[in-house]
């Protein structure tokens, strides 16, 4: 795994702005969310597989399968396990860490950025998709915002489009 | 889903896995919700009352209680009186608040167990806002119920209210957690107010929950309110914040009576092809919530005062539009997707041209349909909206553009407009 420089952020936004719709190969993530994608792979992998498959053979012993609910809500949450163990060692495998230099310049991944728009004053950290959670101010370099926002200097007013809305955003701040 | 000719609508929702205690506080609650029937009927007799409006904001020019939301007006010997409504329908209130008291005592959960307590009486002694504020301090629990009058401003100058309604359901954790969601980014957002000084700053007190509904009884049964925002008087929002509730099975109910069969009757069958039955059950849901939460930004002080009875259509087309404009923000975040985004406007659509349509027959509706009818015309003098062979073909970019306009116009009436100003905007647009 190979870390990344704010210059070499540079060119991926542009990068990013061309791309922005086809699937990107690589995986943005912070220091800490990588440290959190291992840990919840681990846990899945060492603690909760083992606990689903005692579930799945208590709910066995309740007979007759085709009626049971407990061993049908048991595999379904097996499925969804193993679905996500395989989407977090894609994580693990394909990230690259973003480094944020404390680039205050333009914006970057990892950079926090507070902006104006819509008669909204609203502050967000730029993170890649798997770690966006808007609930949390947390959105994805690939989300229309994102991709306006990226390489946008403070004061400077820079479009957000899609085929339906149209805004202005002005970089306030960026931390 | 059993409906009649009585206000009660009943819904067949499978019950989530509640405890024996949790069932049969469930049943005291549906037994105290059928109990409004009775009560909804008696006002509805109040309001066919023929009383001057002319005389009774007379007599509030000298004693303004006569317009409380929580009173009846009656002629005595010639003179207009309120009479609280306590008082005047005691007897139907009785056997209700004893249904909520057995209920409170056989609750394991102290929290809701109080509050119904304070509501039994509350409906006996006319303390609604005890009630209020005590419901807005229980924590998210499986069981739910509203009961009692709801202040609503539709007929405000009128002689009798028919108010009395009760919802009973239980808790969808699922839409919950989304409904939340959506809660925190949009509030998070802290939208500049037009007239900063006149409104009311409520965002941190903002409550929201999705509700799986066994009953709807009374004013609700009739309205069929798929999302409601309580309480609506503004002194009470600031000092107890509000709550907003999502109704999953009236939202069914109203795909079902209103928008599916005005979507096949308003669309081509080609754009009807783009959007799946889910997409617009969603959509729908979606731009209810959105409005909903669009309210918490719309607590201009003066508003109701200024307006006047032109004040509720102004007030929720105001919150629909900026709930789109909210939406157009989500979309940009990556929250919600182009197609849902389009899925709700399509809803709101079809839900603007069935009350347009439908308003004669259905009395509750006619300041809602006087929104919609605002807002068809708005997007069709701005070309969002264009007729072709009878069809309706909407230009979503062009729709959008519109609604923030639209938007702005709208909290600009509830910030500092007066009567006239409203009256000069739906003389203009509101011609259905």
């Amino acid at each position: 795994m190979r870390q990344i420089t704010a210059n070499e952020l540079t060119i991926a936004y542009t990068y990013i702005k061309i791309f922005a719709n086809k699937t990107m190969k690589n995986i943005y993530l912070t220091a800490q969310g990588l440290s959190d994608a291992k840990e919840e792979l681990a846990f899945l992998k060492n603690t909760k597989r083992s606990q689903i498959a005692e579930i799945i053979h208590q709910a066995r012993e309740y007979g007759d399968l085709a009626e049971n609910s407990e061993y049908d809500a048991a595999l379904e949450e097996q499925a969804m396990i193993e679905n996500r163990i395989a989407e977090l060692e894609n994580i693990c495998k394909d990230a690259r860490v973003i480094v944020n230099k404390s680039q205050q310049d333009f914006v970057v991944i990892g950079s926090t950025v507070k902006i104006e728009m819509d008669d909204g004053i609203d502050e967000f950290t730029i993170v890649g998709r798997v770690e966006a959670d808007p609930a949390k101010k947390r959105i994805s370099n690939e989300s229309p915002l994102g991709i306006a926002l990226l390489g946008g200097k403070k004061g400077e007013e820079v479009e957000v489009a899609t085929p339906i809305v149209r805004y202005k955003c002005k970089v306030l701040e960026i931390k | 889903m059993k409906q009649n000719n009585q206000p009660l609508i009943e819904f067949n929702q499978k019950l989530p896995k509640l405890s024996k205690n949790e069932s049969q506080v469930l049943k005291l609650l549906v037994e105290a919700g059928r109990l409004i029937i009775p009560v909804y009927l008696e006002q509805e007799k109040q309001v066919d009352l023929k009383i001057d409006k002319k005389e009774v904001e007379q007599v509030a020019k000298k004693d303004p209680n006569i317009l409380s939301s929580y009173s009846v007006i009656e002629k005595l010997d010639g003179k207009l009186i309120a009479i609280p409504y306590h008082v005047k329908y005691a007897k139907f209130l009785k056997p209700i608040a004893e249904k909520l008291e057995e209920a409170a005592k056989l609750t394991e959960n102290k929290e809701f167990g109080k509050a119904l307590k304070i509501q039994a009486k509350a409906l006996l002694d006319g303390t609604y806002e005890q009630a209020i504020a005590a419901w807005l301090k229980v924590k998210p629990y499986i069981l739910d119920i509203s009961i009692g009058p709801v202040e609503h401003f539709d007929d405000q100058l009128f002689s009798g209210k028919a108010s009395y309604q009760a919802w009973v359901g239980t808790l969808d954790t699922e839409g919950t957690k989304r409904l939340n969601r959506y809660k925190t980014i949009t509030l998070s957002a802290r939208r500049k107010a037009l007239e900063a000084q006149e409104r009311i700053d409520n965002l941190d007190k903002v409550k929201a929950k999705t509700i799986d509904v066994i009953l709807f009884s009374g004013f609700m049964a009739k309205a069929k309110f798929v999302g409601v925002n309580f309480p609506m008087n503004i002194n009470t929002v600031k000092k107890y914040g509000s709550e907003i509730t999502i109704f999953n099975q009236p939202n069914d109910l109203r795909l079902k009576e209103q928008i599916m069969p005005t979507f096949q009757n308003i669309f081509s069958k080609f754009f009807r092809g783009g959007f799946s039955s889910e997409d617009i059950r969603r959509g729908n849901l979606r731009y209810i919530a959105l409005h909903e939460l669009a309210h918490s930004y719309l607590y201009y002080k003066n508003a109701v005062a200024n307006l006047k009875d032109l004040f509720i259509s102004i007030y929720e087309l105001a919150a629909t539009v900026l709930g789109l404009r909210m939406a157009g923000l989500l979309l940009l975040e990556d929250v919600i997707t182009s197609k849902q985004l389009e899925s709700m406007i399509v809803t709101f659509l079809c839900r603007s041209f069935y009350l347009v349509r439908q308003h004669k027959q259905d009395r509750f509706m006619v300041n809602r349909a006087l929104g919609s009818a605002i807002f068809i015309n708005y997007m069709r003098e701005s070309g969002a909206l264009k007729q072709s062979r009878g069809l309706i073909v909407p230009n979503f970019m062009k729709i959008f553009v519109s609604s923030h306009e639209l938007s702005n116009t709208l909290e600009r009436l509830l910030s500092s407009g007066t009567r006239q100003d409203a009256q000069d905007f739906i003389k203009k647009y509101g011609e259905s």
